[in-house]
Formats: C-alpha cells, sequence, structure tokens
C-alpha cells in the first residue's frame, strides 16, 4: 500500500514528525495510530482464516498463552530478526516481585475473551468478514489500524517502536504477525504480558500480582486498552446499576436484553466474557486439516472433530484396538477411561467406522493409529470445581459450561464495598496515576483481590493443560516455490493502461506459508488478480494437504473447498508515479517469513527511454542492503 | 481496510440517505394526539428503534432507526419544542476506539442529520433553552496524559460549530443544564474532586469524589447529584447545593450526611427540592430529599427517576425489581402518574418528553 506514497523528502519530514510524536507521547503509542490515517493506512495483508475456528483459534491461544506457539527468534536473509517468542510474566507483589518467568502462563481464558471482545464480529477472527471460514483473504483491519484476531496496533504503525521497514513497507515482524493467525496471537499474548509486567513499575497491582488468578489481571486487561478514564468502573457516564460485568450476549446473563457492549469498561467486557463465554455456533464445519496428516483422513465429518478429545468407553472387560489402518486387525490395545485425540477420519472398513486418533495419556501417548468409534465418546471435561462460598461481596453466579466457546471461569469483580479496594479508585489517584506518566506504578490504586473478612478470595482458570505437540498442527513446514518471471518489462499506453506480468506463489510445503511483498518503488503495484483495490505488503500460501473453503456452506450454498491455495500476484504500474518519457526500474521482493524457500526477486522496468533510474531512498532503510540484491 | 470502511459504510450511506431527506415522510408522531410522550429507544445489534410513547400507555410507536457500530447504542436528548432529537452515537472507528457523531432527528419526519463528527462518545447532548443549538464536547488532543475537553455549541440549522471553552485534561467534563440567564452549567472531574463550572469558569467544588446524575434544578439557583462516595466503601450518596449568586457561584453545601444509597437526580416542576431514587432499605427516609412518588406504588424493587414531564404529570423512572443497589435484579422503564405506572415494552433507553 505505502507504494502510493511519495517518499524521499516528504517520508522524511513524516518520520521526524511521527517520532517528534512520539517521543512527546511516552507510553501511549500513538504513533501507531498517527501513521495509520491518511495519507497513510494500513498494510494490506492476507491471512488464512481457520475453519474449525472455535477449537483451532481456543487451541492456538492456549499456546500461545502458554508461551508455547511460537519458534525462538530467528533471522530472515534480509537481515530482519522475527521474534514474537513469549518473555514470560513477573510475579509478586509490589515489594515482592520476581523477575520474568516463561514457565508462568497467562490464563489462556484471559486472552480468549479478549480476543472475542476485540474482533467484537460475534465470532473469532482473523480474516475480515468477507472471507468465509477456511478461506484465504484480507486479514481484518479495523480503521484505527489494529489487524487480526487480537487486533494488534501497537508496534504494527509505520513509525511505530519497532518500526516498518519504512514508510509503506511493513517489517517482517509486522508482516508475519499481519498474515499468519498463530503470530498475530502470540503478539497480542505478548502485549498483554507486557502490560502485566508493567507493573510495579509503571502500573498498579490488583491483588498480590499472582498471575494465576484471574482477579489480578484487573490492570493489565485495562491497559491493554488503553489506562484512560473511560476504562475506570466509577465512570459517570455509564450506569451504576448496570452489574459487574457484561453479558457477552449470553441471554440467560444479567444485564442481557437491558445492557449492551457499549455501557461498560473494556474491563468489564472481558471479565464478561470470560464468566460468560460465548455460545459456539450452531453448525461448526470441522473438516480443519492437519498438517503432516492426510487430507483423506482428515477431511470428512461425523460426531467427532479434527482436535476433539474422546475417551475409550463401553469396551471392559475387553479393550479397544488402535490399530495402524483401519483394516488391519491388530493394534494397541486401550482400556475403558482411556484419551485420544481425533485427527481425522471417520473412514468405513467393514461394519465400523474408524477414526484417525493420537493416543493422548498414558502409556503410548502420542501414538498415532485408527479406532472404531461406537467405543469412543466425546470426552467431557470434569467441570471446574464449585468456587469457595463468599459472603455478600460481588457473587460468583453459576454458569453451565455446555456449547460454549472456552470453559466459564468464576472469579470475583473488584469489592467495591471494601474500604481499601473503592479507595484504591480515587480520582486523585488514577489522576496522579496518569499524570506521573505513570511512573512509580500509581501505588495507590494497588487493592486486595483477597479479603478473607468478607470471603473474597482468587480464581484460576480452570482450562486444561495445553500439549505443545499441538504446535505443530499451527506451524507445519511451509516452503514458498514461485512461478513467473524474474524480469518484466512493462509498459503504458497512452489511455493510462498499463501491461502486467504474473507471479504464482505456491506453498510446496504444508500448511500456511506467509510472505512479505515489497518493492523498491512507488510506481510497482502489485495486487490480486480482479483486485486493484489492494496493494499486497504481505499474504500466504497455503500446502495442497489443506482444504481452503472458497465457499462457506448455507443454506442455499454448498461448501466448496479446493486443496491449497496459491497466490497469485499482479506486478504492474502505477501510471501516476511515472515520469512521461523517462524509463524507469525497480524491484519486487516475494520474501518467505516462515519455513523454507528463497526469496524471489523480479526485476520490473517500464519503457519511457534511457533517462536514468530516479534516485531511490530506499538503501538507506532497508537493513543490510548494499545493492538491489536482497 | 477497504474492510474497515466497508463495515461504517452502511452507517454512513444510511445517514446521508435518512428518511427526512426524502422530504414527504411522516411519522406517526406527526399526526399523533396530544398528550406527554416519551421518546424511548431500543439498542439492537447495530441500530437503534426510536419510538414515542404516550404516557398514559398504549404500544410505542416507532419515528426511526439510528445506525451505529455492532453493540453500541446512541444517547438522546429531546429539543425543548419536543419535536427534535440531538443524538450522539457511535458510527465509525472500531468497536475498542469508537468514534461518534452528532446528529439531529426530526421526530415528525424520521430525518436524521449528521451535524458534528469526533465528538466524545459517552456524552448526552445539551439543547440550549431556544432550541437552536446543541452543546456537545470533543476530546482534543493536547499531548498531556489525557485529552483536553473542547465544549462545542453545534448549530442545529447548519451544523456550524462555535467552540465555548476547552476544559484542560480532566478527567471528564458534562454540560448539564442552563439557567434563566443563559448561562451554561457544566462538571469537571479531576483529581480534587467534582467541580461546577459557569460558562466555562471554575465554580465551587461540589465534591472531593466522584459524582454523576447531575440536574439543575429549573430556575437553576439548585443542583442535585449523587456523589460516588468512596470513604468507607462505594456508596452512592444524594446531594443538593444552592448555587447563589450568578458571578459569584457561592454554594451552600447540605449539611445532612445521608446514610442510605441514593441515584438518579429529579426536580418536578415547581417543587422546591430534588427527587432522587432510594435502595428500599433506605425507603424510611425518602421524604427528607423528594423520593420518588411512584415508589410506594410498587410492592417489590426500587426506582431510579429519569425525568419528569413538563407539566409535572408523570415521572419516568427505571424500576428495578431488585432488592438493593447490589442485586437490582431487572430494569424496566416505566412512565409514572398519580395513579399508574406503565411499562414501555420492549424499550429501555428513556430520551425525554415530547408534548403534543
Amino acid at each position: 500500500m505505502g507504494h502510493t506514497l511519495a517518499r524521499a523528502g516528504s517520508v522524511a519530514l513524516l518520520a521526524v514528525i511521527a517520532l517528534t510524536y512520539v517521543l512527546l507521547n511516552p507510553g501511549q503509542g500513538r504513533a501507531d495510530h498517527l501513521a495509520c490515517h491518511a495519507p497513510f493506512r494500513g498494510f494490506d495483508f492476507d491471512t488464512f482464516e481457520l475453519e474449525d475456528y472455535v477449537t483451532g483459534y481456543s487451541q492456538a491461544i492456549e499456546l500461545a498463552s502458554a508461551g508455547k506457539a511460537i519458534p525462538p527468534a530467528y533471522t530472515l536473509s534480509s537481515g530482519e530478526t522475527i521474534d514474537v517468542t513469549y518473555q514470560g510474566l513477573e510475579s509478586g507483589a509490589r515489594t515482592a516481585r520476581t523477575a520474568a518467568s516463561t514457565a508462568r502462563p497467562i490464563p489462556p481464558s484471559v486472552y480468549k475473551s479478549i480476543a472475542w471482545v476485540e474482533s467484537a464480529s460475534g465470532a473469532w477472527g482473523n480474516a475480515s468478514g468477507s472471507v468465509p471460514f477456511g478461506g484465504v483473504g484480507a486479514t481484518l483491519l479495523s480503521g484505527d489500524c489494529g489487524y487480526g484476531i487480537g487486533q494488534i496496533t501497537s508496534g504494527m504503525g509505520h513509525a511505530s517502536v519497532p518500526p516498518a521497514l519504512e514508510f509503506g513497507v511493513p517489517s517482517a515482524r509486522q508482516a508475519v504477525i499481519g498474515t499468519h493467525p498463530l503470530f498475530n496471537i502470540a503478539e497480542g499474548v505478548r502485549i498483554l504480558a507486557d502490560k502485566w509486567n508493567s507493573a510495579p513499575n509503571f502500573r498498579p497491582i490488583a491483588g498480590t500480582g499472582d498471575p494465576a488468578a484471574l482477579e489480578d489481571w484487573y490492570y493489565a486487561i485495562w491497559s491493554y486498552n488503553g489506562f484512560a478514564f473511560s476504562n475506570h468502573p466509577l465512570n459517570p457516564s455509564l450506569n451504576p446499576l448496570r452489574g459487574g460485568v457484561w453479558h457477552c450476549g449470553d441471554k440467560t446473563a444479567p444485564g442481557y436484553g437491558s445492557f449492551v457492549r457499549s455501557d461498560y469498561t473494556y474491563v468489564e467486557l472481558v471479565y464478561g466474557c470470560l464468566r460468560y463465554p460465548p455460545a459456539k455456533p450452531v453448525a461448526v464445519v470441522s473438516a480443519q486439516a492437519n498438517p503432516g496428516e492426510s487430507v483423506a483422513a482428515a477431511s470428512a465429518g461425523g460426531p467427532f472433530a479434527v482436535g476433539d478429545l474422546v475417551a475409550v468407553t463401553g469396551t471392559a472387560p475387553d479393550c479397544l484396538k488402535v490399530r495402524p489402518t483401519p483394516t488391519t486387525d491388530d493394534g494397541t490395545c486401550l482400556k475403558d477411561g482411556r484419551q485420544l485425540e481425533i485427527l481425522g477420519g471417520p473412514q468405513v472398513a467393514g461394519l465400523n467406522s474408524f477414526w484417525n486418533v493420537k493416543i493422548a495419556s498414558g502409556e503410548n501417548k502420542g501414538k498415532i493409529g485408527w479406532a472404531a468409534d461406537q467405543f469412543l465418546t466425546k470426552y467431557v471435561a470434569p467441570p471446574p470445581p464449585p468456587p469457595p462460598p463468599v459472603i455478600p461481596p460481588p457473587a460468583i453466579p453459576p454458569v453451565t459450561p455446555a456449547n460454549r466457546y472456552w470453559l466459564p471461569q468464576g472469579f470475583v469483580i473488584p469489592d467495591f464495598g471494601d474500604a481499601t479496594v473503592a479507595a484504591a479508585f480515587a480520582p486523585q489517584h488514577f489522576l496522579d496515576c496518569q499524570d506521573g506518566g505513570f511512573s512509580g506504578g500509581c501505588p495507590d490504586m494497588d487493592y486486595p483481590t483477597t479479603i478473607p473478612a468478607r470471603g473474597v478470595t482468587t480464581h484460576q482458570d480452570s482450562t486444561p493443560a495445553v500439549s505443545a505437540g499441538l504446535v505443530s498442527k499451527f506451524l507445519g513446514d511451509p516452503k514458498l516455490q514461485y512461478t513467473g518471471p524474474t524480469s518484466l518489462s512493462l509498459s503504458v499506453t497512452s489511455s493510462g493502461a498499463a501491461t502486467n506480468g504474473v507471479v504464482t506463489v505456491r506453498n510446496v510445503g504444508t500448511w500456511l506459508a506467509p510472505f512479505r511483498v515489497r518493492t523498491t518503488a512507488d510506481w510497482i503495484v502489485v495486487h490480486h488478480p480482479g483486485d486493484a483495490t489492494r496493494t499486497i505488503d504481505g499474504s500466504v500460501a497455503i500446502g495442497a494437504e489443506t482444504e481452503v473453503v472458497t465457499q462457506q456452506s448455507s443454506v442455499s450454498k454448498p461448501r466448496l473447498a479446493k486443496k491449497g491455495s496459491d497466490s497469485v500476484l499482479v506486478i504492474t504500474v502505477n501510471p501516476s508515479f511515472l515520469t512521461p518519457g523517462v524509463g524507469m526500474s525497480g524491484k519486487v521482493y516475494i520474501e518467505p517469513l516462515l519455513g523454507g524457500g528463497g526469496v524471489f526477486v523480479i526485476d520490473v522496468s517500464v519503457a519511457g527511454g534511457a533517462a536514468p533510474t530516479p534516485g531511490l531512498t530506499h538503501k538507506n532503510v532497508v537493513p543490510n542492503v548494499a545493492s538491489d540484491s536482497p | 481496510m477497504l474492510a474497515a470502511f466497508m463495515a461504517v459504510l452502511p452507517i454512513a450511506a444510511a445517514i446521508v440517505s435518512g428518511a427526512g431527506l426524502r422530504g414527504a415522510t411522516t411519522t406517526a408522531f406527526a399526526t399523533a394526539p396530544s398528550g406527554n410522550y416519551a421518546v424511548v429507544a431500543r439498542p439492537e445489534d447495530d441500530y437503534d428503534v426510536v419510538a414515542v410513547a404516550l404516557a398514559s400507555g398504549g404500544e410505542p410507536v416507532e419515528v426511526a432507526r439510528v445506525p451505529h457500530l455492532r453493540g453500541f447504542t446512541a444517547s438522546g436528548s429531546v429539543s425543548p419544542n419536543g419535536r427534535q432529537l440531538a443524538l450522539v452515537t457511535v458510527n465509525d472507528g472500531s468497536p475498542t476506539r469508537p468514534e461518534a457523531s452528532l446528529l439531529v432527528l426530526d421526530l415528525e419526519s424520521g430525518a436524521t442529520k449528521q451535524l458534528a463528527r469526533a465528538v466524545s462518545p459517552l456524552q448526552t447532548a445539551l439543547w440550549a433553552p431556544d432550541g437552536r443549538s446543541v452543546v456537545v464536547t470533543r476530546d482534543v488532543d493536547s499531548g498531556k496524559a489525557r485529552p483536553d475537553v473542547r465544549f462545542l455549541r453545534v448549530s442545529v440549522g447548519d451544523g456550524a460549530a462555535a467552540e465555548l471553552f476547552d476544559v484542560p485534561a480532566p478527567l471528564g467534563a458534562y454540560a448539564i443544564g442552563f439557567d434563566s440567564a443563559g448561562a451554561l452549567f457544566s462538571v469537571t472531574i479531576a483529581g480534587s474532586g467534582s467541580r461546577l463550572v459557569r460558562n466555562g469558569v471554575d465554580g465551587p467544588l461540589l465534591s472531593t469524589q466522584i459524582t454523576r446524575d447531575w440536574r439543575l434544578s429549573p430556575d437553576g439557583a439548585q443542583i442535585a447529584f449523587v456523589e460516588v462516595n468512596l470513604d468507607n466503601g462505594l456508596r452512592y450518596l444524594a446531594r443538593t447545593q444552592n448555587v447563589a449568586g450568578s458571578e459569584t457561584l457561592a454554594v451552600e453545601a447540605q449539611s445532612a450526611t445521608l446514610a442510605s444509597q441514593e441515584l438518579g437526580a429529579v426536580w418536578k416542576p415547581g417543587a422546591g427540592s430534588a427527587t432522587f431514587g432510594r435502595e428500599p432499605a433506605g425507603a424510611a427516609r425518602s421524604s427528607e430529599i423528594g423520593g420518588v412518588e411512584a415508589q410506594a406504588q410498587s410492592a417489590a424493587g426500587f426506582d431510579v427517576p429519569i425525568e419528569y414531564a413538563p407539566d409535572g404529570s408523570t415521572l419516568s423512572v427505571t424500576h428495578w425489581t431488585g432488592s438493593s443497589f447490589a442485586q437490582p435484579g431487572t430494569p424496566m422503564l416505566q412512565l409514572v402518574a398519580d395513579a399508574s405506572r406503565v411499562d414501555v415494552q420492549h424499550f429501555t433507553r428513556f430520551f425525554g418528553w415530547a408534548t403534543r
């Protein structure tokens, strides 16, 4: 997109303005937004939207929240480093804070709620609403340049910290966050962890600063949206009887039908969805292919979905065989109660339907095979332990866990009936905190989340621990391959029409291959066929083992899907940036952001005579580039 | 980016193509029989249904639908002549970073006109006594920790906005009313508490706490409000103060320290004291500050008053079915007269009274 921007002097001036703005507004992060608005705008990224988005994004969030999602920092051939690794959490009260540790996870339900509130479309989504679940298309992008399921703004602006490669050209880090849902989620988790770790030096502490306590996340969640008075629970513009938290669309929850989302603070929205997780869609299509597994094994429907945990039942005193193939007779025998993960199926063999499974617990854990479905039932996690009884202060209402995006979490909202808690929210304390630039960490706003005299105590996330092995499902083994010219001579007719060339980017590996597209000149435009409105800054190619939905099923339309998805790029010219009669040349770089495959470079020239190529400024800002070679 | 643009396009289109621009359209309200009408609204997913409900009962009649971002709802206030509705509605930005506009809706034609953009989302527009302009606020980036709040007087005729004054980096600043001399009163909340402001000039401190539910008395001589008291746990305490002297803003602090909690503040036309809605446990004290007359008519629950009809015959309230502010139960919008209590079914927001 940024190729429509005038560079050189104007860019330098704007950069100075933006950086000045950053310096004048520490901690506000507004430079991110400054660069978003006209004449700047968000980068045009594509992404892949998971088809089984409830299970998929849930698992991705659990992985990211535990710091298990993303590979260690790695460096691309351009010299840029992509580091979206989990930094871990500090712990402890103001006077007994311990250093950050990656062994401390973020309660995954907290970020699940944040992702729900941020996507705000009635479903988790990393792509824009026009993209079918299971399809490829434009990344969700809000008006203020929030990207993807985490609506990431921090660090995604042209002049943000860390910055774009240059104005209009995303850094590799920005591009992978904008294109790959797992990286987007991981970055959101990093930002939340950063908010948590801002205490005690730059944020107050709720409770004892125990990251395992849901109640202690109050200020970190507040900070995720902006530590502004609009999110103060005593904001006089809000109805004081609205209830402690949002109903999150739960028709059985208090406040439903009377209050809407905008009647609550951001913190109350997030805690509301924590307590009342949204209902799953009526029919979730469960055809998410599993990288590394055969498509045939992973593409069918039935009572189970890929990723489901099932349990062996009804075999006692015998056992259930997990066979190498549906037609073989021997295998590993599992007693009732053993858990299996569904990888695909079913396939019919003889009189039985068989599911491709992985042993998920006990002996032979991780072993893959096939199991007959009449002895499998969906594993139902034991209900969370009942919350301890509390005296009058904020009650924890019972919430039915069935058919929700995630398990409802019990917690206590700040107990304003307690004098210490109430005093922490006094306007002077908030103002002192904000006016001081949060320096000193606003100790006057600290408040207890455990108040024995009132029966108030903290609660932990009841989400079962996630298996780190799941990460391969979300990273796959991508490898890019390119088809198309490495040299293009383009021309513009007198009517202004430009010729073009086409490059096809294919993922010959598996799963999702994100890549960046950048050009060295404003006049070179890269878009998808039939859509010149978006100038592509990053996209994805999907491996042939993965089903990509091209038409979502509805009452009137069947689901249509294909194996894999190439990214087709049209390289052409924006005549308005050309100098009449002057020939110009530049390059297009297509650079993988994860996995294998080299950088593809297309030399582009446009006819116009023998005039010299205008001086390009990109060499000054692209790291480690001493020539036009990447 | 395109997606974001497309997301708000229907909203922009709906505003631009408002029914009133089609000229001859009239609403049922234009030919409704005489009486007091409550202008009410019901938030739907991405629009509000605005309707009028006769105080004596009957089905509310829809007047217009006002689009907004998904999950939001507009705030509204009815013009002094009861024919127009000023709305502050979020129709741009994103759900987590909303941007609001000021609209004016003609209740008789259903026509909607956008008067100003980029106004503060969480506010209710205040009509000037002559009905020719409305006062709204806008956040202005000041380079400080918080934005300044700019008070604007926006002409209903042509949308021209006159800057009245700025409040530097407050926690909140709210237009609350005009006195009989046409002076604009507002309240600023800052670290020191809540301060009354007259025509942009600081007046007396109302409280060292956050305050809310401010209402000027009809003659502008007193202000009723609720103090969000944090001295010993959160308590909502009713307060009234005299505003004596138009220049000096001398204030007589109410001496009584009230033990019970109250919310909502209204002035009955002709009455010398304000009315608040009290938690049931404190109902015995209601006479001290007026109380809600209709409260006694409801067997259970409590009322939070919203606004008296201009003739004082009917009071709009939010009736809560619960037993306390901590357990308020379910709210219902009701219109309460001496001998009647009418549910405004399916509507939850009250924007003001329109008398025909």
